[in-house]
Order: C-alpha cells, then structure tokens, then sequence
C-alpha cells in the first residue's frame, strides 16, 4: 500500500471538515468546490460530493438557494447555517489539538 | 453508425449513441440503489442528472451533436461511483456497472500525487529535548546514533585536555563555533531527519508508540520529559495551544547553515563601515576634508555632512537586510535570542574595532586629541543661532 492508500480513510474522513471550511469562506456553487478539492489531495468525485453535501444539509449544517444563471439551468449556492458555523469553529480546535499531539508525539 | 437516443437530463434533451445510453442508464441504475433508503434520493438524482448534462456539453460542438460511448465512459470516471456515505468500498457486484466495479478504491479521494517512497534525509541540526547547554552533543549524538552522555563525556574529556595540551581551548570554542551555526531541529520532519529516520506514516506511528508507551507509564526523568508533561496537562485544560508546535520549517537547511556562519561577519562589516562613516564625518567636520577629498568651499558644511550620511546608508542597507535575514533564518520557532547576540556582537565589534583603530591609525588618534577642540566650535557655531 502506497502512502496515499493508507491515509485514504483519513481523507475520507476530513471532507465534511474541508468542505464546512470552504462554505465558511464564501457561497459556493458545487462546481467550484470540486474546483477546490481539485488541486489538493482531497481530490472528489460528483458521486461521492452529492451524497455528502445533502446529509449535511440534513443535519442543518448547510443551506443551499437556487441561483439563476444565464447559460444553463439555475444552480445550487451553498452557505453555512449558524449550527454549521460553530460545529465548523470546534472541528478546528479539535483538529489543533489532533495536529499538535501528533506533532509532539514524533520526537 | 449507431442508433440515436434522446434522453432527458435535468430536463434538457440530449441526444446519445445507444451504447452511451447503455452506460448512463446502469450508471443511474446503480445510483437509485445505492440511494435508496436515502431521503433525498431523487434530488441527488437530479444533480447527478445535472453535473451529466454539464460534462456532456464538453463534448458537443457545432461538428458533433452527439455524445458517444467513449465520451460518457470518461464522464462517468470522472463523477465517480455513487457513495451513499456509508463509508465501504464500492463493491464489483453489480454486472450492470462494470465502471463502478473498476474503480473499487475505498474512499473519495483520488490522489494525485502518491507521495515518494521514504526520502531519508540525514542532517546535523542542534536538539534541544534533553540537552544540556545548547544541544550540540544531543545533535551529535542523533546523528550518530549514539547515546548523548558518551558524546557529552568525550567532549569534556577532551575540552579538558586541549586546554592543558594544546594551550587553547579548541573544543571549547568549537562547541560555541557549532552552537551559533547549526540549526535547532524546530519541526517534526527536521527531528526525523536528525537522526535519520525516515519520516513517513509508518516511522511516525512506530516512533509514537515507543515515545508514548514509555512516557505514559513511567516517570519522567528529564528536565525536558517533564516540561513536555506540563504543556501536554496544560493543553488537557483546553487552553487554545500556539500553533508553534505545528508550522512546517520556513527556511531550507542550506540556508540556515550559511546563515549561522556568514552572520558574524556581515555583522563585523556593517560595523566597521558605521565607524568609517563617523571617523569621516568628524574629519570633514574638522577641516573639510576626508583623506585626500576636499569639499569645493561653495557646498556648506552641513550638504557634505548629509551627504556624506545618505551614502553610508545606500552603501549598509543591503548588509542590514542581509542580516535581517539571517535573523528569521536562524530563528526558526523561537523569536529572539539571534538578534540579541548578533547585537552584543556588534558592540563588542566596535570596542574591538575603536581600540585598533585609536592604537594603530595615526590619523584616528590625532582626530580624537582634536575632538575637544571640534567640541568647542561646535558650540561656538550653535551660538549663532541663539540670537
């Protein structure tokens, strides 16, 4: 197993963190968090995004409105919930606390 | 020549070769089952529907209107198997799917770039967990992979005896030669390169398992096992940790070194070149002149001062930036003690420098007996002002 294949299941895990984290910074349309995803390790898919994005949007952490756009049909733009807001500022003290235990664990 | 299909996606028609339709349909087929204890299932349906027509305009042109068989085989790569988030792999059962069957990866990731197989660096960096004066012997001793103390005994033994032998502490200055021009190992991957270790996944998780079995049960011996201890029952109290711990190293090793070995004498010039400008600045002061360059009478005293001044700082800037720089390089996660020494440095360069200069340049010497006598019409001229 490759490095990548054995930290898959972390990645996996981090999405729904990374994607409250970029809902958080603006609105986005779904293209432009593949867009996001896209360049880093955390490459996804439509199958695996669409599946998340409406669990989570189950569990009130996000909201999405239907945005008119001249070239095509109307689009998804997703933002955060105030309930999605402050379980994204606790995921990021936990994932502090996670990444300097690791860090520290290491020497 | 294929048959056409006109499908709907999203409500817009789209017109398919029969084996694309073939493929998209079991695409969806799979997805309605994956889905189908999901609530949403037909909305995820329709986006599904939806990010199909928006890859199928890729292919479609003023030449084609038509998607075919390979285009949607590469769509479909793209969008991936329909995870329902249950987190198992996609199995390869479904007959009706061999593309989701191929792309049986755990996960929803698709890395890019696998990482490269373990890079063994190996690297002399100071450590400062569990050293004694600045980590030198520690650092040694990680890069040798021996045991600190041996290191430690050596050097004293032979700091002692150099000093009766030899006349001169050698390993004494050495060890303060290393201290200020080694760097300190301030990130994980620069500890794991200390001594070697390959720093991937596995060696991290071995190295933590020792690390953490051994500290958790035992006592802690160490100034330093104990310090960490404290943070680590601090941070238990949530209190919000400094990222410190957590930043990857700004500056690259090269760098650090030349830094720490270059930085006593960018300091020594910059010094030197002050004192020059005042020694300049006194003697045009005295008598218009500076060695052999006199200032043409209609220029004012105060123009040749001033511009005497501006040529000294475009001549230090670059050398301040220069040691500017060799401040954030050398202080990698700690924030100040490299300025202060370079400081110290600086003045105790400039007693060096004004010693020398007052016992062995004539011309100094003479300036600084005339120094009163500059002093008093310095105050003289002042006069002039208060009317």
């Amino acid at each position: 197993m490759s490095i990548a294949d054995k930290f898959s299941a972390i990645r996996k895990g981090l999405l729904e963190f990374l994607i409250l984290r970029i809902v958080a910074a603006d609105k986005v349309y779904v293209a432009d968090m593949l867009q996001k995803l896209n360049d880093t390790e955390f490459a996804t898919q439509e199958g695996t995004l669409y599946p998340l994005l409406s669990k989570m949007r189950r569990d009130n952490l996000l909201d999405y409105e239907w945005q008119e756009s001249d070239a095509g049909p109307p689009r998804k733009y997703y933002r955060l919930t105030a309930k999605g807001r402050s379980q994204l500022a606790e995921l990021n003290d936990y994932w502090k606390d996670i990444n300097a235990t690791v860090n520290e664990l290491g020497r | 020549m294929k048959k056409v299909v006109t499908i709907n996606l999203n409500g817009q028609a789209y017109q398919v070769d029969e084996d694309a339709f073939e493929r998209l349909r079991a695409y969806l087929d799979h997805a309605a089952t994956e889905l189908r204890n999901n609530p949403d299932r037909d909305e995820i349906l329709a986006d599904l529907e939806q990010a199909i027509a928006d890859k199928c305009q890729r292919f479609l042109g003023p030449q084609k209107s038509v998607v075919s068989a390979p285009d949607v085989q590469q769509l479909l790569a793209e969008m991936g198997p329909v995870d329902a988030g249950t987190g198992e792999p996609q199995s390869a059962d479904d007959a009706g799917n061999p593309q989701a069957g191929s792309e049986a990866a755990a996960g929803a990731a698709t890395p890019r770039n696998g990482s490269a197989g373990a890079s063994r660096t190996r690297r002399l960096y100071r450590i400062n967990e569990g050293a004694w004066m600045g980590g030198v012997c520690t650092g040694i001793a990680a890069y040798l992979h021996a045991d600190p103390t041996v290191i430690r005994v050596i050097w004293g033994v032979l700091g002692v005896l150099d000093l009766s032998v030899m006349r001169v502490p050698v390993f004494t200055l050495a060890y303060l030669v290393l201290w200020g021009i080694i760097p300190e190992a301030g990130t994980s991957e620069e500890h794991a390169a200390a001594s070697g270790a390959a720093f991937n996944a596995r060696e991290i998780i071995e190295e933590a398992k020792r690390h953490y079995a051994a500290s958790r049960a035992g006592r802690h011996h160490t100034r330093w096992e104990r310090k960490l201890a404290f943070k680590r029952r601090l941070r238990m109290r949530r209190v919000p940790a400094a990222w410190g711990a957590g930043q990857p190293a700004a500056f690259a090793y090269g760098a650090r070194l030349s830094a720490g070995a270059f930085s006593p004498f960018l300091t020594f010039a910059a010094v030197l070149m002050f004192w020059l400008m005042v020694v300049a600045a006194l003697s045009l002061a005295d008598n218009r002149t500076i060695l052999n360059f006199t200032l043409p009478p209609d220029i004012p005293l105060w123009a040749g001062l001033l511009g005497l001044v501006m040529v000294y700082h475009w001549l230090a800037w670059p050398l301040r930036l220069a040691r500017r720089a060799g401040y954030h390089a050398l202080s990698g996660t700690q924030t100040g003690p490299v300025e202060v020494f370079d400081h110290l440095a600086g003045i105790a360069f400039s007693a060096l420098i004004l010693w020398f200069a007052y016992t062995h340049v004539d011309g100094v010497r003479e300036l600084v007996e005339r120094l009163p006598d500059l002093g008093q019409r310095f105050l003289e001229w002042t006069k002039t002002f208060r009317r």
